[in-house]
Order: structure tokens, then C-alpha cells, then sequence
């Protein structure tokens, strides 16, 4: 993320280099526990798709700020390499498989967690179809995480998208949480799609003791739990979808909060420092690529 | 709601489906599957036609199409598994076309990555997204089993490749993890290959199971070696963004192949692979999409023949073998290979200067004043030596007419004329006395009749315009005062009947002259002499569009190219201004079908640009735009036919394209980028209207729609600077 018109003039930008996180996403889960007060009671945590690791901050300083926190523990997972958080265990995987939510299960040894969140987002490719499906993907693996680690009555976020394929997802939590809520916080660009879903009360299903299996795939788990996600029938038959829509909530208080697509006038301090881009870039994939092209080694043979 | 609007609302129904083409497939030598959105389109890629339509999805995109039988004869009846997203159909060709058989539409247990028949066509193999194999008996159109190999993370990408009975490479790409070779009968993963970095965009295993394909977010292309434990042996480093389109084509017998790929920078390239070479060598790379991304692609080897579709909604069709095609010529000669050839002994630091292509070959003239032709563009051989011609010369000619002139600074003018076989058949010299010095000699063939006009730096001085005859004889002048700006004049171009020229110089500077009533001995003062309305560098040539309308398309070295009406002296008036995506446009012209085509310089290369349909037709690395350089071209039907002469370091290259007898171009596309506003007029042909589109990319598009709903561009409207472009008719 280099320093676009855009990141100087984002109020929450500066707030967050001020404010030491590394990444502005930190006041969205703020905002969202202003409003729901997740973070309430909470001592056990799982961080998905948590780098660079700002909700991951955000957690530690709440969790660890009393001395009585024994029991605390705090696991942060994602794709790319994280720096170390204090008091957080950070595993580098895929979320989508199976093995590594049996990792994150075997961190806990066998206990319960409060709270499960999931800020994860697919590099988008740009097929609308192909990025919603991964982006519902994430979701699930999170919650397939969350059925199996969250005590009776914890809650889960996950970010999502609003698209065609959202307010089925929002039945089938209904399926499994007291309260199912859309929200935006305001430091969520109004521009952007992204919205967080927070799932209040965790009650498993009755009956039905959610363990995990590695050998079953996200969906594969989800068919054995009923609570209708499509399922593969002997003559190739399609399911009709049931749908249901969550009720929308934008969060973060109105009177202190800044709008994130607003122009603000910079406090006067705040005016003459350039700051650099909060989340520093991890080596991108394409480093390799950038580098030889910039040598200029990408060359036509003849 | 009455009840007669709702039965007109009842009555609308869709037409066609213009966007991103996802899915590619040639069914035949002559037939190619396209899946534009949940539509499936059959063209005919020999002629260009739109055959067949059929929505197959409710509202799910095709991403693949697979096909029973490659290559299926005329009386085959192929059967195609279609599919994208969680949607899959299966259904014999003949069903397809016939209207009255419904499609259905099948779920597989999960999102699908790739199908495949089975080695006896009685089975589909469907990979999915957490890297199962659902199992589908063809026969009774029923689930037989679903097989895993005990690693279910989401995929990015996946293949199968049937080899026999029982040996069926699965190809999985993971999120992280690299790729995955399992094997579906024993479900065992064989090769584990995780070189990459990043996501896995691609994976593709050759028909004979011995190499893998690989792409991922770190933008490399990657070849392994299956039957040597799956080791990598080869990178192809070159596109700027990820790679979503890759397969193998043109296996050598030495073992070596070539690869065609596709991505999101809009590029598609051809690389080579060859047995212990780690670089996979980038052969050529074609920029024909607009917007972003290049989704699709396929390949037709025996005909060598590449395909792609964008999300602009374009299909573009490549020749694959350039080289293989009747009258392709790629020549490269040094001094001394010229030397021995024509047999003249070059001095040290002796150079060919100047050069000009006569349509059978070309003429040329060194340093010294050396006059040689290169017949056939094949045969050195040596014409003349003249000395006036040291130091500095210009050599000039008449498109496609066998005449060229040769001028010195003193005014020493040579015509000469060649013969069909590029033999000098007639010499005629000339001398200019009027002009101080010569320093530019521009000339131009129009309908028959041979003019040049001669210029020198002296202000005072008058321009020449002499038009000579088919025996070198000049049979007209004309005298023009220059006008009080200084001027440096770059093209011109004269209507046949004599009654006015026009001249574009440098800084946009048009100029005009009235010849009508005037006899060839006084001078002529302009008739017009603009600079405000033509904004940028050097005209670089001037063409008639409409004789009767007096429109002239100008080319501008700044990538701009204006169309301007001289109707009412001494005014001009603007139609048109407009400018290409990048380069130097140093030249343009219209196809028989009535395509703008312009051609210039980018960086270290020369491109040939279709500027109505938006694709580069070619592109040379020559290393930039300050050399000595000749582009000639024809049309043969509606296939343009080039030829690209340039030097470099002394050496002179050349290159021409052969018969390319297939269409460049499917389908026109539109934006590649998300539509904001357009707008529908009706036009005098009741089956035609235009369609008016403005994009989030900048540019305005003009296209007719056709009454099937289909369109077919005709201008990209660029300069926009802001993103949203309200589009309203004004009239
Ligand atoms: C918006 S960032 C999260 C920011 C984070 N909450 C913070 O505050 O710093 C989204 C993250 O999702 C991760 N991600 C995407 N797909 C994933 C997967 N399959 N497994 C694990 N992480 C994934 C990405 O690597 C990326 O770091």
C-alpha cells in the first residue's frame, strides 16, 4: 500500500499509526465491539486471516491489560507471515484446510475459546463469481472453526461481502446463533462492499456434536450438520435455496467517529508529519517478477 | 399494472449476452465454442460468423467447456460438459442445437475447477473447489462416487489429464500450498511441486503425462517434469500481472514445445521451451485486449491457430505459426554479408543511409553515394556509384509504384524506375537551382499521378511541387510562398484534379494552397494556415477520407490522429480528434473495411494497430524510434499483407507477414471494464441501431447493435480524464 491522496486524507489511517496499530482495520473491530461489546468477558481467542495483525493488537491490549488472564490465550492465523504480537500465537496457514483448524484445536487443547473472528479476504481475481465463492469460503471455514472451538453463547465476526450469494449465509447462521447481525462500521469505506457479519450467542445445534474431521472438506462438514448448505444428491439434482436477510446496523458511535470516505480538515499537528503507510507490505509474490523487469531481463529472444 | 403492460413486460425476453468471454473451445477445424456470461456462442472462425446461441445457465457464467471427442468429424456428435460455478450440463451436441430439448442443470457436490471424459467416454470426471473427484456415470446420468486423496483445502485452479483406463492425473492448485499431483485411481498425491510463490492461477498437465504447466501469483510460468519426479525445469519470466491462460502447442520431436498464455496485463504471449534450457524463451508477446484481463483461451494445433476471450468480451484469433505461412520472410543482413552479395567492396564506416521500398524489393544508398537494390528482397546487387550522393542523401518513392528518387542538398535529383523484377529499366536527372538547398523531398502517388515536393530552411524560399510522368518526365510545377510562421513541412497530400493541396508540418501546423486558375509560373500564397485547431508534434501524414466531403484523416507523432473538413476556405473545422492508448503514431490508413489502422513506435518496439477494433496487428522490437525504417503494406482481400524494413547497428532487418487466411477478430468487444451510462439511437437501417457506451475505463465506445443484439465496434473515444462518463445523445 504506497501513500495515495486517499490514505493521507483517511483520518483512520492517521489515527492508527498515531495509535501504534498496523493497519487501520484495527478500529473497525473497535467500532463493531462499541456496539455489540464483544469483547466483554472475553479471554479466549482465534484471529483468522488476522495479518499484518491489527485485531490481533487490539485483543492483546484488551485481554492482557488486567493481571488475571491465566487462562488468556490468543491465536492468530493467515496465509502470509506475521511480526510477533505480544501474548498472540501466530500460525502461518490456509484456513481452508481442514489440518490447520485441527492445528488451531490442538493449540487449545481440547478447550473452549469466547470469541472467533475472521477479517479474511481473498486476493480478488476479478471473476465476480470465482472471488464471492472464495470470499464464502473463508466464512465458512471460520465458522466451521467456530462450531467446533466456541463455548455455548460466544459470538463470531467475520467480514463479508455484500453479494447474490450473502443472505443465504445469513439463514444458515441463523441456524446456529441467538442473534444475526449485518454490520458497517464507519471506518469501513462507504465505498467498499465490505460489511462485517456478528453472530451473538452461540447455541449448537441440538444434537449434534460438531467435531472436526480433517478428511472432510468445509463443505462436506457443513452437508452432515444440516442447516442447508447444498448437497450432493444421487441424480445431480440442484437445491432449491432457502433465504433470509440479517437486519443492517452501521456502528461506531455517530459523534466521535470519523465518516472514512469523508474529507476531514487535519488537526494542526497532525498537518505537517508524512506518515508512512501503516501496513507495511509483505514481499509480494510477483517480488521476483517486478525485479527482473526492473533490470529489464524480461526480454523477447530471437 | 394493467394487464396489457404486464403482457408486454411478459414479453420481453433476452437477446444476447455482451461481457467478459470466460470459456473457450474449438469444437473443429472451423468451429470454436465461446461462453460469453451463461450464454454459449458457436462461430465459425473461418468465416467469422456467429452460427449458433443458446443461454445454458440461469445465471451462472460458463468458465470451461469440455469436450468428448477432439477434433470431432462432421457426422460425430460430440458430447459437451459445460460448466461454471456450482452449474454443470451435460449434453450431446445435436441436443444442444435443437431449441426444443431443455438443458438441465447439475450440481456436483461443490464449486467445479475442471471436467474430463473418461478414457472410454462413459464417465465425467468433476474436480471441485475442496479438491474432490465427483464421479458422474454418463450412462444413467447418475452420481457414482466421489474420490479425494485426503487434502481438502480450496483450489485456485485445477485439471485432469486422462492418459488411459486407469492412469488419470488429477492437477490441483492450492491457496498455498503449491500444486498437487494426485493420482484418481490409487489417490495417491505423486508430486507435491511447491516452487511457487502464492496462489496457484493454472495447471495443466501435456497429452502424453510427461510435463506440467504451472502459473501463480508470483507471475512466472513454470514447466516440470512429471517422469523425472516432478522436477522443475524451466521458468518463463515476462507478463506483468497474473496469468490465467496457458497451454502447451507445437511439440518438436526434439522434445521441445511451445506455450501460449493470457493475463490479466491483456497480453498473450508465445514461449518456447527446449530439452536442458531453464528459460522458457518469450518468442512474441500480442496486446489485443482492452480494460482487464484476458480470461480464456485455446489452442488449435494442427491448424496453429491461438484463440483468446477478454473481459472487454473480445475474440481474437493468432496465427501461431508466422513463420510457417506462405511469403513470410524474416532477412538480416550486415554490411559485409551486402557486400559479398552485391559484390562492391564498402569502405570502412561505409553505411546504407537511406532506403526505399519499391513493392519487389528495395533501393538503397550508403554514405558514399553507392546506389544498390536488394531484388525480391532476397538479392544484393549493385546499381551505381555517384558521388554527389556522399555525405548527405535522401531516398524517396511512390507506394507500391516501382519509382524512387534520390536527392543531394545541392538540388541533384535522380529518378529512377524498375522493372517487375526489380531491374533499373529507366534513369532521369533533375536539378534544382530556386532553392538555396534541399533538405526534405516528401513524395506522393495519388490515383496515377507522381508528386514531390522539395523544401529548404531558407524562409524566403518557395516550396516545390513537381509532378512527373510515368517516363520520369516532370510535366507540372508550382510555386508556394511559405507562410510568415516558420514551417517544417512533414506530409501532404493533393486532390487529383489539381485544385488544392494540403500540407502538415511540425507543431500541428496544416497548411493550404489553392492551385485552381493558377498556371506553374507564379507563386502561390496560402490559402489557409492553421496551428490553433491541431493541437500536438509533427503531422505525420495526411489521407483522404471523403473526396466529395473533403475530409482528411491526419496522423499526429504525439498519438493523436484527427479527422478535419476543409469545405469552406479558408476555414477547417474539426470532426474528430482523438488519441491511441500509447506510442508515437507515425503514420495510418483504412482497410476495405473501413478499419483505421495506424502504425508508429512504443518504447523499443514498432507496432501495427487496429485502432477501430482495438488490437495490435503486429509488433517489431527494433529498439525505438530513431532509425532508419520502411513500412509498406497491401491489402490481399481483407488480410493486410506488410512488409517492416529497419536497421539496427548497421544491419538491416527485414520482416513480412504471410497469408494469414482466418479473421484477426471474432467478436469486437466492448469497454473490459464496468459500463456506467450508455445509450441507444436509431439509425436509417431498421436492423441496426448504434449503441453508445461510456466506462469507468475513461473512453466512449461506438458500436451498431445488431437486431440478433449483438455489436460490433467502431470507435474508441479516449481523453476522458475522470472515471464516470455520463453518456447522452445530443443528437
Ligand atoms: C484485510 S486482511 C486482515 C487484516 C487484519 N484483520 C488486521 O487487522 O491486520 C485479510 C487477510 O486475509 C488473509 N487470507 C486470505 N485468504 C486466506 C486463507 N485462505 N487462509 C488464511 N488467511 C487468508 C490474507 O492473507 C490477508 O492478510
Amino acid at each position: 500500500m504506497g501513500k495515495s491522496s486517499k490514505d493521507k486524507r483517511d483520518l483512520y489511517y492517521r489515527k492508527a499509526k498515531e495509535e501504534g496499530w498496523r493497519a487501520r482495520s484495527a478500529f473497525k473491530l473497535l467500532q463493531l465491539n462499541e456496539q455489540f461489546e464483544l469483547f466483554k468477558g472475553v479471554k479466549r481467542v482465534v484471529d483468522l486471516c488476522a495479518a499484518p495483525g491489527s485485531w490481533s493488537q487490539v485483543l492483546s491490549r484488551e485481554i492482557f491489560k488486567d493481571e488475571n488472564n491465566s487462562d488468556a490465550k490468543i491465536v492468530a492465523v493467515d496465509l502470509q507471515p506475521m511480526s510477533p504480537i505480544d501474548h498472540v500465537t501466530t500460525l502461518q496457514a490456509d484456513i481452508t484446510h481442514p489440518k490447520t483448524l485441527e492445528k488451531i484445536l490442538d493449540i487449545f487443547e481440547g478447550g473452549k475459546a469466547d470469541f472467533v473472528c475472521s477479517d479474511g479476504a481473498p486476493d480478488v481475481t476479478g471473476l465476480h463469481d470465482l472471488d464471492e465463492y472464495i470470499q464464502a469460503q473463508l466464512i465458512l471455514s471460520a465458522l466451521q472453526l467456530a462450531t467446533c472451538v466456541l463455548k455455548e453463547g460466544g459470538a463470531f465476526v467475520a467480514k463479508i461481502f455484500r453479494g447474490r450469494d450473502i443472505d443465504l449465509l445469513y439463514s444458515q447462521l441463523g441456524l446456529l446463533f441467538d442473534k444475526v447481525i449485518c454490520a458497517k462500521p464507519r471506518s469501513s469505506r462507504g465505498t467498499s462492499l465490505e460489511s462485517f457479519i456478528v453472530c451473538l450467542g452461540y447455541k449448537p445445534r441440538a444434537g449434534w456434536n460438531p467435531k472436526l474431521n480433517p478428511n472432510l472438506s468445509t463443505e462436506e462438514f457443513f452437508q452432515e450438520m444440516k442447516i442447508g448448505r447444498p448437497e450432493l444428491h444421487d441424480d445431480l439434482s440442484f437445491d432449491a435455496e432457502e433465504r433470509k436477510v440479517a437486519p443492517f446496523i452501521a456502528c461506531g458511535d455517530l459523534a466521535t467517529s470519523y465518516d472514512s470516505d469523508a474529507t476531514y480538515t487535519l488537526e494542526k499537528d497532525l498537518q505537517r508529519t508524512s506518515l508512512d503507510p501503516v501496513q507495511m507490505p509483505t514481499a509480494p509474490p510477483y517480488k521476483k517478477a517486478l525485479e527482473l523487469k526492473r533490470k529489464g531481463e524480461l526480454k523477447i529472444i530471437k | 399494472m394493467t394487464q396489457d403492460t404486464l403482457e408486454k413486460q411478459q414479453q420481453l425476453h433476452s437477446l444476447a449476452h455482451l461481457g467478459p468471454i470466460c470459456a473457450l473451445k474449438c469444437l473443429n477445424n472451423e468451429l470454436i465454442l465461446a461462453g460469453d456470461g451463461p450464454v454459449l456462442k458457436i462461430y465459425n472462425y473461418s468465416t467469422s460468423q456467429l452460427v449458433f446461441q443458446r443461454q445454458i445457465f440461469a445465471r451462472n457464467k460458463i468458465h470451461e467447456i469440455c469436450l468428448s471427442n477432439k477434433n470431432p468429424s462432421n457426422n460425430d456428435d460430440p458430447i459437451l460438459a459445460i460448466f461454471g460455478g456450482r452449474s454443470l450440463s451435460i449434453v450431446k451436441l445435436s441436443a444442444l442445437k435443437s431449441s426444443s430439448t431443455p438443458i438441465k442443470e447439475l450440481f456436483a457436490g461443490d464449486w467445479i475447477m475442471a471436467t474430463e471424459f473418461s478414457h472410454d467416454k462413459k464417465e465425467l470426471y468433476c474436480l471441485t473447489a475442496h479438491n474432490n473427484v465427483t464421479i458422474i456415470d454418463l450412462t444413467s446420468m447418475k452420481l457414482k462416487e466421489v474420490l479425494n486423496c485426503n487434502w481438502k483445502s480450496i483450489l485456485y485452479s485445477g485439471s485432469i489429464r486422462v492418459l488411459s483406463d486407469d492412469k488419470i492425473l488429477v492437477c490441483a492448485g492450492t491457496v498455498m500450498d503449491g500444486v498437487l499431483i494426485w493420482d484418481l485411481k490409487s489417490r495417491e498425491v505423486v508430486h507435491h511441486l511447491t516452487a511457487h510463490e502464492g496462489s496457484i492461477f493454472g495447471v495443466k498437465a501435456s497429452e502424453n503425462g510427461k510435463y506440467l504447466l504451472s502459473c501463480s501469483d508470483d507471475r512466472s510460468i513454470k514447466v516440470w517434469d512429471l517422469q523425472d519426479g516432478g522436477r522443475l525445469v524451466a521458468n518463463g519470466w515476462g507478463h506483468g500481472a497474473r496469468i490465467w491462460f496457458l497451454d502447451f502447442y507445437g511439440f518438436t520431436k526434439d522434445g521441445g514445445f511451445h506455450v501460449f498464455s493470457a493475463s490479466e496485463d491483456c497480453t498473450t504471449r508465445i514461449w518456447r521451451f527446449d530439452v536442458g534450457n531453464e528459460n522458457l524463451n518469450q518468442l512474441s508477446i500480442m496486446n489485443c485486449h482492452t480494460g482487464r484481463n484476458i480470461w480464456s483461451g485455446c489452442v488449435n494445433d494442427e491448424l496453429k491457430l491461438g484463440f483468446t476471450g477478454g473481459a472487454d468480451g473480445k475474440l481474437k484469433v493468432y496465427d501461431l505459426n508466422e513463420q510457417g505461412r506462405q511469403g513470410y520472410l524474416n532477412e538480416k543482413w550486415s554490411l559485409k554479408q551486402i557486400g559479398e552479395a552485391a559484390d562492391v567492396a564498402f569502405a570502412k564506416d561505409e553505411i546504407i543511409k537511406e532506403y526505399f521500398d519499391l513493392g519487389n524489393g528495395f533501393v538503397g544508398i550508403s554514405s558514399l553515394g553507392k546506389v544498390l537494390v536488394c531484388q525480391k528482397f532476397v538479392q544484393w546487387k549493385f546499381l551505381f556509384e555517384d558521388s554527389r550522393y556522399t555525405t548527405f542523401s535522401l531516398v524517396r518513392g511512390f507506394e507500391n509504384q516501382r519509382i524512387a528518387a534520390i536527392s543531394n542538398k545541392e538540388g541533384n535529383i535522380t529518378l529512377l524506375k524498375f522493372d517487375a523484377d526489380c531491374n533499373l529499366v529507366h534513369k532521369n536527372e533533375l536539378k534544382v537551382d530556386s532553392l538555396s538547398r534541399v533538405n526534405n523531398l516528401i513524395t506522393l502517388y495519388n490515383e496515377g499521378r507522381y508528386f514531390f515536393i522539395l523544401e529548404s530552411p531558407n524562409p524566403n524560399d518557395f516550396l516545390l511541387l513537381k509532378e512527373i510522368d510515368n517516363n520520369l518526365t516532370v510535366i507540372n510545377e508550382f510555386k508556394f510562398v511559405k507562410p510568415k510562421e516558420k514551417v517544417v513541412i512533414a506530409s501532404f497530400n493533393i486532390n487529383s484534379k489539381l485544385e488544392n493541396i494540403i500540407i502538415g508540418c511540425r507543431f500541428g501546423i496544416v497548411l493550404m494552397y489553392d492551385l485552381s486558375g493558377h498556371d506553374n509560373t507564379a507563386a502561390i500564397e496560402p490559402s489557409l494556415c492553421h496551428k490553433k485547431y491541431i493541437k500536438g508534434d509533427t503531422i505525420t501524414s495526411i489521407k483522404t477520407l471523403s473526396k466529395k466531403d473533403q475530409t482528411y484523416l491526419l496522423t499526429m507523432k504525439d498519438s493523436g490522429y484527427y479527422v478535419i473538413q476543409i469545405s469552406s476556405l479558408p476555414d477547417l473545422i474539426v470532426l474528430e480528434d482523438n488519441k491511441i492508448q500509447k506510442g508515437f503514431v507515425d503514420g495510418g490508413f483504412y482497410s476495405p473495411d473501413a478499419d483505421l489502422i495506424l502504425y508508429g513506435f512504443k518504447s523499443d518496439y514498432f507496432f501495427i494497430w487496429n485502432e477501430t477494433q482495438q488490437f495490435e496487428i503486429m509488433r517489431k522490437i527494433c529498439g525505438g524510434p530513431h532509425r532508419q525504417w520502411s513500412l509498406a503494406h497491401h491489402y490481399e482481400g481483407s488480410n493486410l499483407r506488410y512488409r517492416f524494413i529497419f536497421t539496427r547497428s548497421s544491419d538491416i532487418e527485414l520482416v513480412q507477414n504471410g497469408k494469414f487466411s482466418h479473421p484477426d477478430v471474432l467478436a469486437t468487444g466492448l469497454h473490459g471494464r464496468e459500463i456506467r451510462d450508455m445509450s441507444v439511437v436509431a439509425t436509417k437501417n431498421p436492423t441496426k441501431k448504434l449503441l453508445i457506451t461510456g466506462s469507468e475505463d475513461t473512453t466512449i465506445k461506438v458500436s451498431t447493435l445488431t437486431n440478433d443484439g449483438n455489436a460490433k465496434l467502431h470507435w474508441s473515444q479516449r481523453q476522458h480524464g475522470s472515471g464516470t462518463i455520463p453518456v447522452e445523445v445530443v443528437n
